[in-house]
């Protein structure tokens, strides 16, 4: 096997995995958070399904479908979180932000350095290359409103909150909606976040599941895709309610995709275009690629 | 995000209701297809009557026979009046027939069931093309240019180029001055 078909297979395989796992603790995460919210007598896996179906619609429409239904529900998100920004902060009490340090630069950068793998998403980047006219515009612009947005909401975040109350990954800006009020009509923003959230979630597990179902197509030279989504939509469902709790999807979350996560999808495809970049240069075939 | 004194209001106009809001709900918009269907069929001088007759009468005798709650047919007279606001007449019936399927999903698992709906139906819609082109162009690709011709059009002078979700081969319109000075 030539060397570039070999790293294309390896890169596709790990990438793979690497999917199946970001859906799969998304969405034991995500419907144990909806549980709490919407449906407190109703289990999981029935949640899960729900959002199963959610992922195979999208992923049967197609990437372009699910991209479009992100370009047009955007201007919708951004009112709805600024909407809730702008709400919130005459509630900031600037002295809970202080020390401003916390506890120590060694605790935040030393000790809390391996939680870069919250950002293993990034490297989707990669696999939508083929997809984006100008990828490198749109991967800043991506980048550039993702950290702002994080910036924003961590700010009212421990503005608002104290930081020993804050536990939860997704639940504290839940938290934060029940704590808006124009008066006394306009209160408790909970219900305009919750759709927010979980239109979000579904285009983010829709975009994550369209990808795999493209790399296995790439990969195995499938000719049509769709028939293997009900396949991959079982193995999913299946593998989302092998979990037995939240905790452990959380500890594979924390132990696994955190640890292994940027070494494999982030430093290693890096690794891969290095060395066809120097093969190219050195004159070789242009086989990895 | 309803505040509490109205919350306590639908919830008293509830209290003697012996059905769920869905059930309401369904009868409300049966109702409501019957007497838009039967106005349709029936000769024109009698028309608006079997419409007076069956909002006016009809609405107020089901409230006092509680068999739905009066804040139910405030939103359901108010959704079916602003169905008749769509522009395209055609695209109504298809409301129609969503409307029921928005029901369904509401009360199978409430905003989470709508939020499915919607994700579904602009799936559909964004993945839809007409001879290449996006069914919701341009607002599927949000950008400045697009914005400046559809919402906010600027005025016709200054619309000089044309639209890219069509993938003109000519992309400009007009030069940047279309109307010169007149040289005699």
């Amino acid at each position: 096997m030539p060397y570039g078909k070999f790293g294309k297979f390896l890169f596709c395989i790990v990438f793979i995995a690497f999917l199946i796992l970001l859906i799969t603790c998304t969405l034991e995460e995500f419907s144990q958070d909806i549980k709490n919210v919407l449906f407190t007598d109703s289990s999981i896996d029935e949640i899960s399904i729900l959002f199963i179906i959610g992922m195979f619609i999208g992923s049967f429409f197609g990437l372009s479908g699910i991209f479009r239904t992100g370009g047009m529900m955007f201007p919708l998100i951004f009112v709805g979180l600024s909407l809730i920004f702008i709400s919130l902060f005459n509630k900031i009490d600037i002295t809970n932000l202080t020390p401003i340090l916390g506890n120590g630069a060694n605790s935040i950068f030393v000790e809390g350095a391996y939680k870069f793998g919250r950002y293993n998403f990034i490297a989707i980047l990669f696999l939508l290359n083929p997809y984006i006219k100008n990828i490198k515009k749109t991967g800043f612009l991506t980048i550039g409103i993702s950290g702002l947005m994080i910036t924003i909401i961590l700010f009212l975040l421990f503005g608002v909150i104290q930081y020993p109350t804050i536990t939860e990954n997704y639940f504290s800006l839940f938290e934060l909606t029940r704590l808006v009020g124009f008066g006394r009509f306009f209160q408790r923003f909970e219900s305009v976040f919750t759709f927010i959230w979980i239109i979000m979630t579904y285009i983010y597990i829709s975009t994550a599941f369209s990808l795999i179902i493209y790399t296995i197509k790439k990969v195995f030279n499938f000719k049509y895709i769709n028939r293997i989504l009900p396949i991959l939509t079982v193995l999913i469902l299946s593998i989302t309610h092998y979990m037995p709790s939240y905790n452990f999807a959380i500890s594979i979350m924390d132990n696994i995709y955190m640890i292994i996560g940027p070494l494999s999808v982030i430093i290693l495809p890096i690794l891969l275009m290095l060395i066809a970049r120097i093969r190219v240069k050195l004159g070789g075939k242009n086989e990895v690629s | 995000m309803l505040p509490t004194d109205l919350l306590f209001a639908i919830a008293a106009a509830r209290e003697e209701v012996p059905f769920s809001i869905f059930i309401e709900l369904l009868i409300m918009e049966v109702a409501f297809e019957i007497i838009r269907e039967a106005s349709i069929r029936t000769p024109a001088p009698i028309g608006p009557t079997l419409g007076i007759v069956g909002t006016l009468i009809l609405g107020q005798a089901i409230v006092s026979a509680k068999v739905v709650s009066p804040i139910l047919i405030i939103i359901v007279a108010l959704t079916g009046i602003s169905s008749f606001a769509v522009a395209n007449f055609s695209l109504n019936y298809t409301f129609r027939i969503l409307r029921f399927a928005y029901i369904f999903l509401g009360a199978f698992a409430g905003l989470f069931g709508i939020s499915l709906g919607i994700f579904t139906h602009l799936c559909i819609l964004a993945s839809a093309t007409s001879f290449g082109v996006p069914y919701l162009s341009p607002y599927s690709k949000l950008s400045q240019k697009t914005l400046r011709n559809s919402n906010f059009p600027v005025p016709l002078w200054k619309q000089e180029e044309r639209p890219s979700f069509l993938k003109p081969k000519q992309k400009r319109k007009q030069p940047a001055v279309s109307r010169q000075w007149l040289k005699n």
